[in-house]
């Protein structure tokens, strides 16, 4: 029987205060326990304030992006979920009701999307928690099993990065995701990895997961009852939770203190209005607007800083140039490198300097990756390097000539004489001279000019 | 000496406050009815002192000088809140309810937490971790509850004001046993920040008081827009004492429901019944009405509070803040050993039931009926109070009863919620003024009326107190 994979991704918001209170979110840089109130750490009394609007304004525009139906007209609670855990400080996290159902992004369905508070952080070890991430607001978003394979999974959940980094809703610190996965395959019961943090992570827990399975089936012993088990980040495998209760009881009660909240038809449309572009409508301006083929637009688009990058280059050199060297050199080193745009620290001022330099042919395309390469790895500017290898390469291939026609005056007067041969092996030394780095044209164009004199 | 010739006093400095404080605190000390839970004693005097320096240079604010009590599921920054219970026996709030800091603003001085039934979980003051409170008009007597410490220590003279909270009843049935006005606001008008939960959905913290004037300052200046608080109105400010004379019962409208007089001792029902009669004879016309059906509301009332009791006291681990029992075992049973070795019995017992009728199997079958329930039932009230200015009853089917008469009978208990968890169902102001003796202890009068209407309810239990006269206080 086939594999099925089924998805539960959060996704820590972008907002500067917490869901429910005006606690900062920046937990990054802080002390622990330096960003709470009496709200986040359920002191007796306190109550939470009103839904963090713009909480609600990322989560409403990351549904609209993944296609979901928003849940207009409608009463829409925030429950508690009650367990005992020390992360979680009033034993309930509030979560809403699912404010957006039936979404689709490439060929996965949607679920359902709601939001929740983060909890705080734990640490077993020392039994002490850190109240810091507490009521960081939350989407979590369920996607239908519709993943076959473990690879199907991790790229999908690429492509829903790429989304959310499109819009800007996610804080990178929270690691961007926190995913739980469910897979079941050949006749074992529904099995939930928690715990894992990343894509590699969900790519190896699942793949650990679905060779266990396999394993257990074809030894005549399948999973009989639903079980979680957690992600084991160091190891790379899962290790056994808890069998699956079906009376898991978090007694779900709408919450007095938030009145239900209620999304109306025209605010969507208004978000609708302020969406920003996703991968695939970019991709396809990319084409239409600087007519380079789709391949490359695709690739460009995949990254919405390097699309931005693109853009603003694009607008000083070729653009059809531009992007094949993005495409091919750009793109190509940063993936060897495994480092996004923003990661490489590139400026599009430095890569416009190169392109140009390229396009002026006053270095080669080799040169120009050499220069790349060194950006990249020793934050070297584009135009430090370009001065450093024009001086001894590119700017003064004529006083090159010059020295070769002085080093070779037999072959400078054959030629003189009419022996055209003799100029291949002038560009010849003149090109050896240059390491390889400056087109034969160029070369050939100065021996010629040297010739004349 | 009433509130508002008190507060006259204070400003012209015929009051020395200093001496004021330190009466009222030896009367704490002197007393036995275990009224209050901690005494804020030094920064009373600390703050008094303060008070007198500047009292003549600045403008006094509404509680200028005066001693307020505070509940102790109320939370006062760097003092204890222990909620009557053992849980929290040893918990010092980090921060201000709202409230607290408004009667702040106003110069109030706060002079302690009073004592309450445990997590507010009781109607007679007798399920407290720290003792019962006796009612000061016969000390073998209960004060009432929830609020109980806060009614004794205002009839014992412990205090000039109380605030209290309400959520069936826990201020109107103190009210009445100790012979003080009690006051349930409309629901939203007074900050819940701050107020430790128990059914959130229905509960406020309200003013209490020797005189209506009193709870009526007291109320203008807790009242008012809280955006810590999400069912708060949205209106700022409220002005409940300017007007307050200004009224009369002439072409108002009384509805007196039946099924209220009909559990309740006579000598209580006639004491009430002269009540409507001297509104009748100011003016009003009275209608005999019939009220929903008090069993559906007693199990309205119950359902509500049971599930949201129970989600309410799952924060309490022992693990963040409260009592923690020395142990080694697992994280699951620490915390059970925790609230098992510190919680009550009636707290224990509510929490089983709300855990129990909130459980996935039973969800739809209770408390969303419930809620249901609590729709229709504030539906009829709406319409009672389309045709009525006020309703009135008693608060109470009894007076004050002996101290553990009653404990062990939780059914008497339920007869009593009858009486008041209306208001707090349907979030109707509510308020209870004394209004004469059985037995020589005292009755008070209930009076609600529509959403809002607050100030018309105050104002109305004022005519009664004019009416009614001087109250001899039990000396002690
Ligand atoms: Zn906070």
């Amino acid at each position: 029987m086939a594999t099925k994979i089924g998805l539960e991704i959060h996704v820590q918001l972008k907002t500067n205060t917490k869901m429910f209170c005006e606690c900062n979110t920046n937990f990054l840089d802080a002390k622990p326990n330096t960003l709470i109130c009496p709200i986040c750490t359920a002191q007796p009394g306190s109550k939470p304030m009103g839904i963090n609007e713009r909480a609600l304004e990322l989560a409403l525009k990351t549904a609209l992006l993944l296609g979901c139906k928003i849940n207009t007209g409608k009463e829409l609670f925030v429950e508690r979920k009650h367990y005992f855990y020390p992360d979680l400080p009033a034993n309930y996290q509030r979560t809403s009701r699912p404010f957006a159902v039936e979404g689709e992004l490439y060929g996965v369905r949607i679920r359902e999307v709601h939001f929740e508070e983060d909890p705080g952080r734990y640490e077993l070890r020392t039994g002490e928690v850190d109240y810091n991430r507490s009521g960081i607001p939350l989407i979590e978003i369920v996607t239908e099993p519709d993943m076959k394979t473990p690879k199907e999974a991790r790229d999908f959940l690429k492509k829903m990065k790429t989304v959310i980094e499109y819009l800007d809703a996610a804080k990178p610190e929270g690691g961007l995701f926190k995913v739980d996965a469910n897979i079941s395959t050949d006749g074992n019961e529904r099995v939930e990895v928690k715990n894992i943090n990343s894509i590699k992570g969900v790519l190896k827990a699942l793949c650990f997961e679905e060779i266990r399975q396999k394993n257990l089936a074809r030894q005549g012993t399948p999973i009989k009852k639903m079980e979680t088990r957690h992600f084991e980040d160091t190891q790379m495998i899962t290790t056994f939770l808890r069998e699956k209760e079906t009376g898991d009881d978090y007694r779900f009660l709408p919450d007095p203190d938030i009145p239900p909240l209620e999304i109306s038809a025209e605010s969507v449309e208004k978000l609708k209005q302020d969406l920003p572009e996703t991968p695939t409508t970019k991709a396809k301006r990319l084409k239409e607007e600087y007519r380079i083929p789709k391949l490359e637009a695709d690739t460009i688009a995949s990254e919405r800083d390097l699309a931005d990058a693109f853009e603003k280059v694009a607008g000083k050199v070729n653009a059809k140039f531009a992007s094949k060297w993005f495409v091919n050199h750009l793109k190509r080193e940063l993936n060897f490198r495994t480092k996004t745009f923003i990661e490489s620290k590139l400026s599009t001022k430095e890569i416009t300097k190169l392109l140009t330099a390229l396009e002026k042919r006053s270095i080669t395309k080799h040169t120009g990756v050499d220069i790349l390469r060194k950006m990249l790895d020793e934050q070297v500017s584009a135009k430090a390097i370009l001065e450093e290898h024009g001086g001894k390469a590119g700017f003064d291939v004529d006083s090159i000539a010059k020295e070769v026609m002085l080093e070779n005056k037999k072959a400078a007067e054959d030629y003189r004489a009419g022996k055209t041969e003799s100029l291949n092996f002038l560009v010849g030394k003149v090109m050896a001279k240059t390491k390889g780095r400056l087109e034969p044209k160029q070369c050939i164009e100065a021996v010629k000019k040297g010739l004349e004199k | 000496m009433n509130t508002k010739t008190k507060l006259e006093k204070i400003k012209s400095q015929e009051i020395d406050i200093e001496e004021e404080s330190q009466k009222f605190l030896q009367k704490i000390t002197d007393s036995n009815i275990n009224a209050f839970i901690t005494v804020n004693e030094k920064q009373v005097i600390e703050k008094a002192k303060k008070l007198k320096e500047n009292i003549s240079k600045q403008k006094a604010g509404k509680l200028a000088g005066l001693l307020v009590s505070v509940k102790d599921n109320i939370a006062v920054k760097g003092i204890r809140m222990t909620c009557g219970s053992k849980m929290l026996e040893n918990y010092t709030a980090p921060y201000n309810a709202t409230i607290t800091e408004r009667v702040l603003e106003e110069q109030a001085i706060i002079i302690g937490k009073t004592n309450m039934d445990e997590f507010a979980c009781g109607g007679s003051g007798e399920t407290s971790f720290f003792g019962p409170t006796l009612n000061p008009w016969n000390n073998s007597r209960v004060p009432g509850g929830s609020s109980s410490g806060a009614g004794a220590a205002l009839a014992a003279g412990l205090c000039d004001l109380s605030i209290g909270s309400d959520t069936g009843g826990s201020i109107r049935s103190p009210a009445t046993f100790c012979g003080v006005v009690g006051f349930k606001p409309t629901y939203g008008l007074v900050s819940r920040y701050g107020l430790s939960d128990m059914t959130m959905g229905i509960e406020t913290p309200g003013p209490m008081a020797r005189d209506v004037y009193g709870a009526a300052i007291l109320l203008e200046s807790m009242a008012g827009n809280d955006p810590k608080d999400n069912v708060s109105t949205k209106q700022k400010q409220f002005d409940f004492t300017t007007k307050l004379d200004n009224f009369s019962f002439e072409g108002k409208t009384i509805a007196v429901p039946k099924e209220f007089f009909e559990g309740s001792e006579t000598t209580v029902s006639q004491i009430v019944l002269d009540a409507v009669e001297e509104m009748e004879d100011r003016g009003a016309d009275r209608i005999e009405i019939s009220v929903p059906d008090t069993k559906f509301c007693v199990a309205t009332y119950y359902l509500n509070m049971y599930a949201e009791f129970a989600s309410a006291m799952q924060k309490f681990d022992g693990l963040k803040y409260g009592f923690r029992t020395e142990t080694d075992s697992t994280l699951n049973e620490t915390v059970s050993a925790n609230r098992e070795q510190s919680l009550g019995k009636e707290v224990k017992r509510r929490i089983l039931f709300g855990t129990f009728i909130s459980m996935k199997e039973f969800q739809g079958k209770w408390y969303s009926k419930a809620l249901q329930a609590k729709n229709i039932i504030k539906q009829k009230y709406e319409k009672i109070f389309s045709k009525a200015d006020f309703m009135v009853s008693p608060a109470a089917p009894f007076t004050a009863f002996e101290i553990k008469e009653k404990i062990d009978d939780p059914l008497a208990m339920y007869l009593a919620d009858t009486l008041v968890s209306f208001a707090n169902l349907s979030g109707i102001p509510a308020g209870v003024v004394p209004f004469g003796f059985s037995h020589g202890l005292p009755v008070g009068v209930q009076i609600a009326g529509g959403q809002n209407k607050d100030l018309e309810v105050l104002q109305a239990m004022q005519t009664l107190e004019l009416k009614r006269g001087e109250i001899k206080w039990p000396q002690k």
